[in-house]
């Protein structure tokens, strides 16, 4: 909880929040973490201090392609992240057209404003679940956890990734495409101008930058 | 000790105490890793307290799962719910003072009910690094009662000292597949001691001295309904999995 406090200190912009509770934790001595004292009331709270991350991920069963991100059942701390950090990464396992999510405004969790790329993602949240697409893949998870110390066994966990297959043809795809525009002269359409660690565009990765609009 | 074709084992008894201090309306919260109280939760809204407020980490709120999940953050566990109450929501209400009864775990309690769920070892240079408390140390002093679980009890768990100090606060009762503790004037004290084990087994495997000024009763055995309620809820004994 001293985690969620500290995004929540940087989405609000400020150097630290104070937090209920704590009392008799070790953690407060162990974490470093200060009090301050409520100069209305004298009463003493932890006062955690901001934990701002550079970058959020943020996996989510749609997005457009302006980063409007939508999540259905819980959004855990995927809302607070995007809020948290300086800048957030939508992975969505489709992306659908801005009219869509236009229809529901209010249904959107992340709203592009916040968001500096946007990459699509099927099964992005194997072997974890990605409400109401898919379960959790719990004997996924014990291969996982079983093939930690053997890479053959790893391997094979890794091959049985259900979006491989739906990745290799994707860049099957984009490496027929790009053999064709060499064929014919025609120059490739550059990837659009991105900054820094966003300028990695994938076969399947759709970027849009967040410009000078980034905070923090 | 009860064996594998017994009526009921005592992890069961564990479910069912906790489930048995469930009071009809209020308003009690599982979070992660927490298959026994989220059995415990589904069994009392079945039986005595069907008008339960029930939160969970996953956002449910009087939720509706299809099958109870193995991980207790699956959003199964927010299936037909009306509304999602999203983690800063939950934690909001509860520091707030707005919950009523939290369920946590431990991996080591000691005689005040405080938890250990952070490192075994000396903590500069532990020998296991546990999860973390996942927000223990907010919920236990912020929550109208904590009821605390353990699959396991044994003396390297139920200490006179704590390796560390995760969460202290308003811990209730400590229910273990040996006994029920209640915490009275902070110290924990026996409140029964299930069928299936004897004062001299809980004393002889708590590392923290216990009152034992009176005798000890023992704890209710399951009743038939409870039986049902529990293995209609729990048909695949997820409760069975819970880390020992």
């Amino acid at each position: 909880m001293g985690i969620a406090t500290g995004l929540r200190a940087a989405a609000q912009g400020v150097s630290f929040l104070p937090i209920a509770g704590f009392q008799g934790s070790d953690l407060v001595a162990a974490l470093g973490l200060k009090t301050v004292r409520d100069p209305y009331t004298d009463q003493e709270f932890v006062a955690v201090p901001r934990l701002q991350p550079d970058w959020a991920i943020v996996h989510v069963p749609e997005a457009d392609m302006s980063g409007n991100a939508r999540i259905y059942g819980s959004p855990f701390w995927d809302r607070l992240m995007a809020r948290a950090a300086r800048r957030t990464i939508v992975t969505a396992e489709r992306i659908v057209p801005r009219e869509e999510l236009a229809r529901q405004p209010e249904r959107t969790t992340v709203p592009e404003v916040l968001v500096a790329a946007v990459v699509e993602a099927p099964s992005g949240a194997w072997p974890g679940s990605c409400y109401p697409l898919y379960q959790v893949d719990y004997p996924a998870v014990e291969r996982y956890l079983s093939a930690l110390d053997d890479d053959t066994a790893f391997a094979a966990y890794l091959a049985d990734e259900p979006g491989l297959a739906a990745r290799r043809a994707d860049l099957a795809t984009t490496a027929r495409l790009a053999d064709e525009a060499a064929a014919s002269e025609r120059r490739l359409s550059a990837p659009p101008a991105v900054e820094d660690e966003t300028n990695q565009p994938g076969p399947a990765t759709l970027v849009r930058t967040l410009g000078d609009a980034a905070r923090g | 000790m009860t064996g594998r074709d017994d009526p009921w084992r005592p992890i069961d008894l564990v479910v069912l105490s906790m489930a048995r201090l469930l009071r009809n309306g209020e308003i009690a919260f599982h979070g992660v890793n927490s298959i026994l109280p989220m059995v415990a939760v589904a069994v009392a809204r079945r039986l005595h307290a069907p008008g339960l407020q029930a939160l969970n980490i996953a956002g449910g709120i009087n939720s509706e799962p299809r099958a109870l999940p193995r991980s207790t953050t699956d959003p199964e566990l927010a299936f037909g719910s009306a509304a999602i109450l999203s983690n800063e929501d939950f934690y909001d209400l509860c520091m707030r003072g707005g919950v009523d009864t939290v369920f946590l775990g431990a991996a080591q309690v000691d005689g005040q009910g405080r938890t250990n769920v952070s490192v075994i070892g000396p903590p500069d240079r532990p020998k296991i690094k546990l999860p973390g408390g996942g927000g223990a140390a907010v919920l236990m002093p912020t929550a109208g009662r904590t009821i605390v679980s353990r699959a396991e009890h044994s003396r390297r768990s139920f200490v006179e000292r704590l390796d560390f100090v995760t969460a202290a606060g308003n811990v209730d009762r400590v229910v273990t597949p040996l006994c029920v503790f209640r915490r009275v004037q902070g110290r924990l004290q026996v409140e029964s001691v299930h069928p299936s084990s004897s004062p001299e087994e809980v004393i002889e495997r708590t590392g923290f001295a216990l009152a034992a000024d009176r005798p000890w009763p023992a704890t209710p055995l399951p009743t038939p309904a409870e039986l049902r309620a529990l293995n209609e809820v729990d048909p695949d004994r997820l409760r069975d999995l819970e880390r020992r």
